[in-house]
């Protein structure tokens, strides 16, 4: 039997998705599923809503408050794009972490009634999470090739946001986690991340911020996925090596942690739930 | 170890905290500081070995920890003490359709439930058509599950979860639901199950299921095991215990019912007062001395004046719950006398008092004329410390004489 009180070898494995990887798929078609289930528009909704929003943000900041996003030419669709790629991964980052303290509390059966490989929930919200972000990223693919054209380093977003995912792994575990025993953390969360939409930069570029500022924005681990979208999708620049590898080792941490946390915790879930 | 062992379970044992918040809750669980937490023993001491094709049923009061045994068994609850191997796939039927999902259909939550349970699609494929057969739900199988009845949402979720090949079953009454047709056809497979070698763990309330199924069993009793063996000699054991139990369990929630206030007794009766002395002594716990000791037990009622004089039942328990002796004005043919209120009194005398060494229990009811309905229990109102002199055994010394050679 393996104990799942301390981090060893066989822990770490079950922590992979690739033993429960059939599971893991099955579950990851059943979120889609259930999201949209019943709907009349169905997966078009996950198109619906990030334009909408995307409209109107457009509107507020371009229209109203006269915004720019360069110091060069652009017109509207340029500016709404830089707008959407950002909105893109927020959206995938926010959709992940406002649902990830729920994961366990939504399910007690699987925890109490079944023998579940439990590790594998934060995999399925991350999993699930990417595949609503899908519609959106397509649409945003097409309108950058038609109007600015297409790049080689398209090819680098999904190594771009690699670290993310592993971030956006171990936050999972950790909430997931956490959240049975403190319930607050949801609330919590709903208002930190509307805090870090207008901290991370979503509705401007890095640039136009003051320096001082600028270094701080940049601790959040969003800002340089965001900034490396931004020259990959638009200008074809390829990630630089060494903030992505500071990156990946951030992240890799906080999955540490989280699995470190998941792992102490499992052996109260039962109890508490 | 040899290979047939499937279940190893040693001095299994569960605590549960209890935390007054949760942040305690999370400081034990994260760096192990236990702080001020209090236990609760919810399972102690538990050991047993199956191999494959036992089966061991599990019976015990509501709260003597079955359920826990059971989560423990199939790991969904972590333990606290002691040690469990496994060696087989479990199917834990602790609660059947527990991982359904109500707005899929019956096929789509067939290849959900079989993958929880870890069946891989293929696996899940050869099977859909018997699983189907089995659940019988005709056209609703591509229904969503929250239309169904809950007959078929169990029929569908037994078919499941006893088609996966376990090696091992853990039932929680669960197939107690559903109608009776469907109860034969589920003991009909368990029993398929059974001579294709599974192991068996059933929990259930209906004894006769236990005999029927098991050939162990063990019995459970506020968190330890209070007998284990073959299934026929447990059950029959907790069946007479239970019949003590029962005869009581009325009682106890009848004297909550009726207890309504001191001065309203109207149609009842209720005791005002029990004092238990002891050569001079009076208290909830006395000592006493084998055949020198003097015990009274005096019990003041008050009743209606228009029922019928109540009787007055007097038991006297063992520390392990054994009824030792039990005496009763009813029996004894003494009618009481009560004034023009209803109130009244009686007093029995132990004199000397017989009990052998060892601690005993008085419990006291108030019934109806034909000692049938009772109107108030206290039950263990007072604990008897006995001490003797000479070195007999048992539980009570009886009159007696010997003789030197033949009468």
């Amino acid at each position: 039997m393996i104990d799942k009180s301390k981090l060893n070898g066989a822990t770490i494995r079950s922590f992979s998705p690739w033993v429960d990887r059939y599971l893991l798929s099955k579950f990851v078609r059943r979120q889609v599923q259930a999201r949209y289930q019943g709907t009349v528009l169905g997966i078009f909704w996950s198109l619906l809503s990030p334009l909408l929003m995307l409209a109107v943000y457009s509107v507020v900041f371009r229209v109203i408050f006269k915004m720019r996003w360069g110091s060069g030419e652009e017109n509207n669709l340029d500016f709404a794009l830089q707008l959407f790629a950002g909105l893109v991964v927020f959206n995938f980052f926010a959709e992940t972490v406002l649902r990830a303290p729920n994961l366990l509390l939504e399910q007690p059966n699987l925890v109490k009634k079944l023998r579940f490989p439990l590790e594998i929930l934060a995999w399925i919200n991350v999993g699930s999470s990417l595949m609503f972000m899908l519609p959106g990223l397509t649409l945003l693919l097409c309108c950058v090739a038609y109007s600015i054209g297409i790049f080689w380093s398209w090819c680098a977003l999904p190594i771009i946001w690699l670290p993310l995912v592993i971030w956006l792994l171990g936050l999972s575990w950790f909430l997931s986690a956490i959240g049975i025993f403190v319930r607050d953390i949801g609330q919590m969360l709903g208002l930190a991340v509307s805090v870090l939409q207008f901290l991370s930069p979503i509705f401007y570029p890095i640039s136009a911020l003051p320096s001082w500022l600028q270094n701080w924005v940049a601790l959040n681990p969003l800002s340089e996925v965001v900034e490396q979208t931004r020259a990959a999708l638009f200008l074809g620049v390829w990630p630089s090596f060494m903030p992505w590898l500071m990156e990946m080792g951030a992240s890799l941490v906080m999955a540490s942690a989280g699995i470190w946390v998941f792992t102490r915790l499992r052996s109260g879930f039962a109890d508490v739930l | 170890m040899s290979s047939n062992l499937m279940l190893h379970a040693h001095n299994l044992g569960k605590d549960y905290f209890i935390y007054t918040n949760a942040r305690q809750r999370l400081q034990h669980l994260l760096f192990g500081l236990s702080g001020k937490a209090q236990v609760f023993h919810a399972l102690q001491g538990v050991s047993f070995d199956l191999a494959k094709g036992d089966s061991l049923g599990i019976i015990g009061q509501n709260g003597a920890g079955k359920s826990t045994l059971l989560q423990l068994i199939c790991q969904t609850v972590t333990p606290t003490h002691g040690s469990l191997s496994v060696h087989g796939r479990i199917a834990p039927l602790l609660e059947l359709g527990a991982g359904f999902n109500l707005d899929f259909t019956g096929r789509e939550n067939i290849y959900m439930n079989a993958a929880i349970l870890g069946l891989s699609e293929a696996q899940t494929n050869a099977r859909l058509q018997s699983i189907i057969e089995f659940a019988d739900i005709g056209q609703h199988l591509d229904q969503p599950v929250r239309f169904y009845s809950s007959g078929m949402y169990v029929r569908l979720a037994f078919a499941i979860a006893s088609s996966i090949d376990p090696q091992i079953l853990v039932i929680d009454e669960a197939i107690s639901v559903g109608d009776g047709e469907f109860a034969r056809k589920s003991f009909a497979r368990i029993q398929e199950l059974r001579e294709k070698g599974v192991t068996l763990l059933f929990c259930s309330h209906a004894l006769y299921q236990v005999e029927a199924l098991c050939e162990k069993a063990l019995w459970l009793h506020e968190g330890q095991v209070k007998a284990m063996g073959p299934a026929a000699q447990v059950v029959t054991a907790y069946r007479e215990w239970l019949d003590i139990k029962t005869r009581d369990i009325p009682e106890i929630s009848a004297s909550k019912a009726i207890s309504i206030g001191p001065s309203s007794v109207t149609g009842h009766a209720q005791i005002r007062a029990i004092t238990v002395t002891c050569d001079e002594q009076t208290g909830r716990t006395l000592a006493v001395k084998n055949e020198h000791s003097c015990v009274h037990i005096k019990v003041e009622f008050a009743s209606d004046p228009n029922v019928p004089t109540p009787t007055v039942l007097v038991i006297i328990h063992g520390a392990n719950g054994m009824d030792i002796t039990s005496t009763s004005t009813l029996m004894d043919q003494l009618s009481l006398t009560r004034n023009a209120l209803g109130e009244g009194c009686a007093t029995l005398v132990y004199d000397p008092c017989y009990f052998l060494k060892g601690t005993c229990y008085v419990s006291v009811y108030l019934m109806c004329e034909s000692g049938i309905h009772v109107y108030e229990a206290q039950e263990r109102h007072t604990r008897l410390d006995v001490t003797q002199e000479n070195l007999a055994l048992g539980l009570v010394s009886l009159p007696h004489c010997w003789s030197d050679g033949p009468l």
